[in-house]
């Protein structure tokens, strides 16, 4: 509790929230129609008019970063609620079951984590059809494995522990164990981990968008923004490039210290905390 | 340690089977069957007759675990089918793409593992220190920014602001320095920060602890105590890590080499993805899976050689460390 208010109390979470309200409240602030096309104003530096500037189409950067938050914010929340599913289950299953099951899901976990994760991104949204819909699922289905390990260590832990067996012994069915006996000792570390795993989705949402592989271009997302920003790199148009990179850089930042904040609490970031050699996937 | 190696073998084994299943998921879940794949709109035009002959030439009337049997023999033997986008075979594709890749590779590695191991040796030794909170934050700050954002601003600044380094290509021969700077910094310093905290922690692990106070006690010299004491108590988790982040270094190379046009894997690999050109897509995933549990194994018996405590450690899955 003392390090859920550490966290909640802090730059970093007043900072996310900002992102979350400033995207929520898109129409109020937007100013100008995120998708109007003029081309009698492209690529104009930011000025009192446009105050990030206008884009090679002459759109407004400000209100497509607005709405471009909306997509990127919930595309990657969604992304992440469905990782922590597929985690918390998987690694349930994989704690509970023991024996020939355990092995199995842990050698799945293994063979996944084998696969670069971007090169298997990149894989399965070439064979899965465009939309918002298979990039949730591809970034979901890709980003289980160290919440499920993680999930897996602790449920082995807690397990056998007298208060789990009493509960049995009292007639509690396993449902009933799970949920008001293991799920409650294990929501700090999925706090943790599902904090570490919003951070990711966002940043493979964004690359993958980056890549021509993701959301549709039609809609405006961090990501698609830098897509078309490279484009213009070259001739000096800076601010296409520059504002969507620092909303996600930001978005990200605030993310690493609320998770930092979850796992650590308000003590001096001492010695070391053992960390999985998968820990960081990477995109 | 016999006994160990064998183990470790063969999980290695079942995980590269499982993953090679996966693949071979992905060839079905291809839209489309197999066949039109290949021949394109060229299918339509043929009988109903010819069609059922080339699904029964592809083996696709065979029962699934047939087909894939015959598939793995088929990848075994380095028959990868030809890229859609060229009909040239995959593998002379691939071999073409590895040196690039290799030499960017170790470059960008042996810099993100020599500031990982700078950074977090010294911001250790000088816990809670001013020095060690500003290599935290900045830690933090590098894990933040998107690699291929970084990418897109260090081309701004170094190419398109000074002009000082070049934007694009590897030039002529394949090791022009002036072209490896900007993408292997890319790659390094985006991982950097994550493998500098985690060092850091491990480094503050081994350095802490009575025995290390007695050794002062005795007077031995500081330097002999962090060179003979901390570092080699640190040594066997920190070569796990450098292997694992192999796949990482990796999967960062695909967008590095799309942005700088580095002729690698990883530009194959989204070139093959954008293209639908799924027999060259297919053999990178592969191979670079086939690469990362390889390096993993060697890593992890490398670890266990130096440190004995990690062969009698129960090998299951995450309780490893």
């Amino acid at each position: 509790m003392v390090k859920m208010r550490y966290a909640i109390v802090s730059p970093a979470f007043a900072g996310l929230f900002l992102l979350v309200l400033f995207s929520s409240a898109a129409p109020l602030l937007a100013g100008a129609d995120p998708a109007e096309v003029r081309m009698d104003r492209i690529l104009q530096p930011p000025a009192s008019g446009h105050p990030l500037g206008t884009d090679e189409l002459g759109r407004d950067i400000w209100s497509r970063l607005l709405y471009g938050g909306r997509v990127s914010l919930a595309v990657g929340f969604l992304a992440m609620a469905l990782s922590v599913l597929v985690g918390v289950i998987l690694g349930t299953v994989s704690g509970l079951a023991g024996g020939f099951i355990d092995r199995l899901i842990m050698r799945v976990t293994d063979m996944m984590l084998s696969i670069p994760s971007l090169l298997l991104m990149i894989g399965l949204q070439a064979v899965s059809p465009a939309g918002l819909l298979s990039v949730i699922f591809v970034i979901g289905f890709t980003g289980w494995m160290l919440i499920a390990r993680v999930v897996r260590t602790e449920i082995r832990a807690i397990r056998k522990e007298t208060y789990v067996l009493t509960a049995k012994k009292l007639g509690a069915g396993p449902w009933r164990r799970f949920i008001s006996h293991l799920l409650p000792r294990l929501m700090p570390s999925i706090i943790v981990l599902a904090a570490s795993s919003a951070g990711h989705a966002i940043l493979a949402e964004a690359t993958l968008s980056f890549l021509g592989l993701g959301i549709p271009q039609t809609t405006p997302s961090w990501g698609n923004m830098l897509n078309e920003a490279q484009g213009y790199l070259m001739s000096g148009a800076w601010w296409l490039a520059v504002f969507p990179g620092l909303c996600i850089a930001l978005t990200i930042y605030f993310i690493h210290v609320l998770g930092d904040r979850l796992q650590a609490g308000p003590r001096r970031p001492s010695a070391g905390k053992e960390r999985n050699p998968h820990g960081h996937t990477g995109v | 340690m016999a006994l160990f190696l064998v183990k470790r073998a063969a999980e290695s084994a079942f995980v590269l089977i499982l993953g090679s299943l996966l693949v071979f998921t992905f060839i079905r879940l291809i839209p489309g069957d197999p066949a039109a794949a290949m021949y394109g709109d060229q299918l339509q035009k043929l009988t109903e007759a010819d069609r059922l002959r080339i699904s029964e030439n592809l083996g696709l009337d065979e029962p699934l675990p047939v087909q894939y049997v015959h598939w793995a023999s088929q990848v075994l033997q380095g028959n990868w089918g030809a890229s859609y986008l060229t009909g040239e075979p995959a593998d002379e594709v691939i071999v073409r793409t590895l040196l690039p890749t290799a030499v960017l590779l170790i470059v960008s590695q042996v810099l993100m593992i020599g500031l990982a191991l700078l950074f977090g040796l010294t911001s250790a030794l000088r816990r809670d220190s001013l020095y060690d909170r500003t290599v935290l934050a900045v830690s933090v700050l590098l894990m933040a920014i998107p690699p291929f954002w970084l990418a897109l601003m260090m081309m701004l600044f170094f190419s398109i602001r000074l002009g000082v380094l070049p934007s694009s290509g590897m030039g002529a021969g394949p090791f022009s320095i002036r072209h490896l700077i900007l993408p292997a910094l890319v790659i390094a310093l985006s991982h950097a920060g994550y493998y500098i905290r985690l060092f850091r922690n491990h480094f503050a692990a081994s350095s802490s602890g009575g025995h290390l106070l007695a050794l002062r006690a005795r007077g031995v010299p500081y330097r002999r105590i962090v060179l003979s004491h901390i570092l080699p108590n640190a040594a066997a988790p920190l070569i796990v890590y450098t292997g694992a982040s192999l796949a990482v270094s990796l999967a960062g190379s695909v967008v590095v080499e799309t942005i700088f046009s580095w002729p690698g894997l990883g530009r194959l690999a989204l070139k093959s993805a954008l293209a639908h050109d799924y027999p060259v897509l297919l053999a990178i995933v592969l191979l670079s899976m086939a690469f990362v549990i390889l390096v993993n194994l060697l890593a992890g018996l490398l670890a266990a050689w130096i440190d004995p405590r990690l062969r009698e450690a129960d090998t299951e899955g995450g309780a490893r460390w």
